[in-house]
């Protein structure tokens, strides 16, 4: 669960044009400007003072927006080549109610538009539990689909085996649930395989139907 | 019940093949036998010689195709043979000219009649024993210079103008029966035996000379073959016209049964399916979409009877086609309000999942896309509301399986799009061009030109050579095809059907046991629960029926049937070959007469199916390549 430990600055860099805030750094232009006539010395401890203040400024603001925001989720997996994070994660748990299996299903795009945010991934499985904050402890199988862009290969497990999704935590304040991902094959398209050697993820529980 | 957390996905699960199953069943147990006999024939790549198939419109077809085949096979050995000592023409028998020259003459009057009969085998056997009569010519002509020769040709003179006096009057005799409109059955007879008669003689002598024994012969005899073939023209358009009448009749009877079937079942629940059996709203509907099959076959016939009638108009039987199509949906979405209204809403799912999987199959054997589910849609939605918790089940299936159904779709997408790489587009390769390397043509016609299409749209040579020469360049190509329709659930063949002058036949061999046990799984199936909305049910249903949208594999042999025979001898069963609501076009501009209609058998090496891909055993993955998948 190494990566869940910052997340907040995690999801910020994963997704720099999506919901997390950034701010700009103003004041020490403005202090610049101000201290035109100083010598070097004095110059150089104004702009310290001005960096420390900026600092706390910008903490606070961080701070302010993150109590405001609601969490997104966060995925991160180590596959080849190379690792990946998604942020905006969501978790739906589907009851069809005649005695099938209830499904897990996990997304990091929304399905009901026309095309996906890239990169893609889902993961399906089924589960007896009945409400998904109960999931927490639960072990899922699942399938995982993956795709980095619109137009690169696609990857999934192959027919017969499953990724194990494994429910960490439910967090009533974000109504969401951290679990860890297992290692597996995927295979692509492209007839490539693709290895994933684990990961984790924090999604956020949507209208949870019965 | 499933066991969640423990998903054996290799397993095999054995599916129901079973009453919800009767659309499939109707297919019947068709093999690839349906589509082509081999003891009725075609010409193969592997078997050359089999004579072209007749459709046998006009009685008697059949038999007199098979003996001008037999008389081919026989002079071809005669000629061959005088060919290979062309060099030392003394040697030839001036019996055997004789007797190939009458019997050839005779023979090619008889492929004429073929011909009428609108029979390909006849322009095919017209073709080739015309060869063989140039050779027999030339061998007479060789035999007249030898020393033997012109010994007897001295007596061949002396014969015939001996004869004459006699000849004459038969000839005189001949011109009365015409003028008199005498039988023209006695008077063929008659001229024909007297034609080989003088064939027999005349084959030695120059043409130029022939008109100096034959007389006025051969204006009366085609004076008389101009009025034989005139009433011959007539009796066999009649015979065609009756054929097409009895087709359209028996189509007109199985609408008229759609209607009646699907009346019943609104008025009581139940309807009468055959003598003494009542069925029920989910049993007549794969009644009246086996109704619909044969009607379709019935009209695919009409339609190419009227191939061969130049004063058929056939754009009446693409509007009774049209028509069909109307009244089965209607009939169907009769059929599926029946069902909501005599249903039990407890039972409503079961009928509701029944009716998705058969309107699944009969889609994929519809024109058009998705027309049967279409059409159907607002009726089934309508059975479902009948069961009040039903809808929302429905839609919770829906949400629950969309996105794999999404995924695996563009997933199969791609790795089809990537199998497909090594793999020509069969119509593109059947019409592309190549040298000959290897023929069976006869030693009296061995030169071969240059690039030749692999497989011609019109029949320009004989059968033999060109079935040959086409399955030399094509066997053990690796091409890829279309669509693909399993003949029915335990048929060991599907169809790609006819389209460009080709079909092909393909063998359900590919191991699809592992990605179905994935899918059943994805879509939540067991023996208990079925798919619950139309693209999950198409899913399972195209998987195990193993119908595909596109197959590679390797072609194993060519068959070389025409047009015209493929579909007017066109089993019920066959119907995989022109989907249901559509007709088998012909190439624009040519005579459907002429027209050839290849055969591949191809052995499988991958399937497209819309929510997955398999491969042969023998078609292995790339192997463990760098991933880019991730990047």
């Amino acid at each position: 669960m190494s990566h869940l430990t910052n997340w907040s600055s995690v999801g910020a860099s994963a997704n720099p044009s999506g919901r997390n805030y950034r701010l700009r750094i103003t004041p020490i232009l403005m202090v610049l400007s101000i201290c035109s006539g100083c010598s070097k010395e004095e110059m150089n401890q104004a702009l310290e003072k001005a960096k420390s203040k900026t600092q706390s400024i910008t903490q606070s603001a961080v701070q302010a927006v993150e109590e405001q925001l609601p969490e997104t989720g966060m995925i991160n997996l180590n596959m080849t080549p190379s690792a990946v994070a998604i942020s905006a994660v969501d978790l739906e748990l589907i009851s069809i109610g005649d005695g099938r299996p209830n499904v897990v299903q996990i997304v990091t795009y929304d399905p009901s538009a026309s095309t996906r945010s890239y990169p893609a991934l889902l993961l399906h499985g089924t589960t007896e539990v009945s409400s998904a904050s109960a999931l927490a402890g639960e072990r899922v199988l699942c399938d995982l689909y993956y795709q980095a862009t619109n137009s690169s290969p696609i990857a999934m497990t192959k027919p017969g085996e499953a990724i194990v999704v494994e429910f960490q935590q439910y967090k009533p304040e974000d109504n969401a649930l951290t679990a860890t991902v297992g290692a597996g094959a995927l295979l692509g398209s492209d007839d490539r395989t693709v290895q994933i050697e684990g990961g984790d993820f924090l999604a956020v529980i949507r209208g949870e139907e019965k | 019940m499933f066991s969640a957390n423990v998903r054996n996905r290799t397993t095999i699960v054995t599916r129901e093949f079973t009453s919800r199953m009767y659309l499939l069943a109707m297919l019947g147990l068709a093999t690839s036998s349906v589509i082509s006999d081999p003891a009725i024939g075609n010409p193969t790549g592997n078997d050359p010689s089999k004579p072209l198939k007749t459709h046998a419109t006009v009685d008697g077809a059949t038999a007199l195709a098979n003996a001008l085949y037999e008389i081919y096979n026989e002079e071809l050995i005669h000629v061959t043979k005088m060919y290979e000592n062309r060099d030392n023409p003394a040697s030839f028998s001036d019996r055997q000219i004789s007797k190939s020259a009458a019997r050839l003459w005779k023979a090619r009057r008889d492929a004429k009649h073929l011909e009428l009969m609108s029979e390909p085998a006849g322009a095919d056997l017209s073709r080739k024993l015309f060869l063989l009569a140039h050779q027999i010519d030339q061998f007479g002509l060789a035999y007249a210079r030898t020393p033997r020769g012109s010994q007897m040709m001295t007596k061949l003179t002396t014969k015939l103008q001996r004869e004459r006096p006699r000849f004459q009057k038969f000839l005189q005799q001949a011109a009365t029966s015409l003028q008199n409109g005498g039988g023209q059955n006695v008077f063929t007879t008659q001229m024909e035996t007297k034609g080989e008669e003088k064939r027999e003689a005349l084959v030695f002598f120059r043409p130029l000379e022939h008109k100096k024994y034959l007389l006025n012969f051969e204006v009366l005899l085609s004076e008389g073959d101009q009025r034989q073939r005139k009433q011959r023209r007539t009796e066999y358009l009649a015979k065609a016209t009756e054929k097409v009448n009895t087709e359209l009749a028996s189509a007109a009877a199985s609408a008229a049964e759609m209607k009646r079937i699907s009346r019943e079942l609104v008025d009581t629940g139940a309807a009468a399916l055959s003598e003494g059996v009542k069925g029920s709203g989910v049993q007549a509907f794969s009644h009246v979409s086996e109704l619909w099959v044969q009607a379709s076959a019935n009209l695919t016939r009409a339609n190419a009877i009227g191939w061969i009638m130049t004063n058929r108009n056939t754009e009446q039987i693409s509007s009774k086609v049209s028509e069909l199509k109307t009244e089965a949906l209607a009939a169907l979405t009769a059929i599926i309000n029946s069902v909501a209204t005599h249903t039990p809403p407890d039972q409503i799912p079961a009928a509701y999942t029944s009716l998705l999987r058969q309107i699944s199959v009969l889609d994929r054997r519809t024109s058009g896309r998705y027309q049967v589910s279409e059409s159907c849609k607002p009726a089934l939605d309508l059975l479902a509301k009948r069961n009040s918790t039903f809808p929302a089940r429905i839609e919770s299936y829906k949400r629950a399986t969309s996105e794999p159904l999404r995924w695996r779709s563009s997933f199969a997408s791609q790795q089809a799009k990537y199998l497909s790489t090594q793999y020509a587009d069969a119509g593109a390769l059947l019409m592309s061009k190549e040298k000959v390397e290897k023929s069976i043509r006869p030693n009296f016609n061995r030169t071969l030109g240059g690039e030749t299409v692999l497989a011609a749209k019109n029949f320009n040579e004989p059968a033999d050579w060109m079935v040959y020469e086409a399955a030399n360049r094509l066997v053990g190509k690796t091409v890829r095809e279309g669509k693909l329709i399993r003949l029915s659930p335990t048929s060991r063949t599907a169809a790609v059907p006819f389209l460009n002058g080709h079909y092909a036949n393909i063998s359900v061999t590919l191991p699809v046991e592992n990605a179905l046990a994935d899918l059943r799984t994805a879509l939540l199936l067991d023996d208990k629960h079925q798919a619950l909305s139309s693209d999950a049910t198409e899913a399972i249903s195209s998987g195990e029926m193993q119908d595909y949208l596109a197959v590679g594999g390797t072609i194993q042999q060519v068959q070389l049937e025409s047009l015209v025979t493929r579909f007017i001898a066109f089993p019920d069963l066959a119907i995989a070959l022109t989907p249901l609501g559509g007709l088998p076009q012909p190439t624009a501009g040519n005579s459907p007469l002429e027209q050839t209609c290849w055969r591949l058998d191809i052995s499988p090496n991958w399937g497209h199916s819309r929510y997955f891909t398999v491969r042969s055993q023998q078609t292995p993955t790339t192997g463990n390549q760098t991933a880019q998948t991730a990047n």
